[in-house]
């Protein structure tokens, strides 16, 4: 027997890795490509979060095959740069997450005031 | 990490994400060896452990999500907004070279994916042209 209750969440609404969090986050500024979003993850997470190029890469991917990101030729094709952007449904993704985000920290806060009180 | 090395860890990859992702992946990895190097030598021997470790990891979960048809390459783009037919023609040559240099290097995905390009690009510069006064 299952003692766990699975709430059905509507079907675009996917919980998301910290790499992939942070990487949506990071494209929301601007287009960025491969190194550009690698120092800029390390930076928004103060050094606590550092990419391997597999990684990295593999999240690209995936996020490419779900179209949250996309790809855009640079003007500059001597070398071998792909910027990368957020698609409206990244957009959408993140946002859903930030609010996920939001309600668990009020739940939390909304505790520890009970368990202090 | 020896260039050697870093393409025998990238022919552990799926052939098309070598050809999508390879040149990047090793543009990426080399300007982040340069930063690392500069940190000192612990720093850089944590890095190569590091990237050595992804790699591995990245080139297994990408071979298991492949054969369970989870993981696909779709020619998803997004092109720089040219407002004129100078700018589209030029950028719809910049792709067909790219294409050609593809093929002539057996990428085929890449090749693919710069065909979807010009297709698109096409598809604008008749927009463009319709809206040019007769």
């Amino acid at each position: 027997m299952r003692h766990v209750v699975e709430r059905t969440e509507p079907a675009e609404v996917k919980p998301l890795s910290e790499a992939v969090f942070l990487i949506l986050l990071s494209l929301a500024e601007k287009p960025r490509h491969g190194y550009a979003l690698m120092r800029d993850i390390e930076s928004l997470s103060h050094g606590r979060v550092r990419l391997s190029t597999g990684t990295l890469y593999g999240a690209l991917r995936r996020l490419l095959d779900d179209e949250w990101i996309e790809r855009f030729e640079q003007e500059d094709t001597s070398r071998d740069k792909q910027a990368y952007r957020l698609t409206p449904a990244g957009r959408r993704q993140l946002q859903g997450e930030l609010e996920r985000m939001r309600q668990l920290t009020r739940a939390a806060a909304a505790r520890l005031r009970m368990s202090e009180a | 990490m020896k260039h050697g090395f870093f393409d025998f860890l990238l022919s552990l990859y799926p052939k098309d994400h070598r050809e999508m992702f390879g040149a990047e992946m090793a543009n990426v990895l080399r300007q982040a060896a340069q930063d690392r190097r500069s940190e000192g030598i612990a720093a850089y021997l944590w890095f190569t452990f590091f990237e050595i470790a992804g790699l591995l990891a990245g080139a297994v979960a990408l071979r298991a999500a492949t054969l369970a048809g989870r993981s696909r390459i779709k020619p998803v783009l997004w092109i720089p907004a040219a407002s004129s037919v100078e700018e589209t023609e030029r950028l719809i040559q910049r792709s067909v070279d790219c294409m050609v240099r593809a093929i002539a290097t057996h990428q085929f995905v890449k090749a693919r994916f710069y065909s979807e390009v010009e297709r698109k690009l096409r598809q604008r510069l008749e927009g463009l042209k319709g809206e040019l006064p007769h």
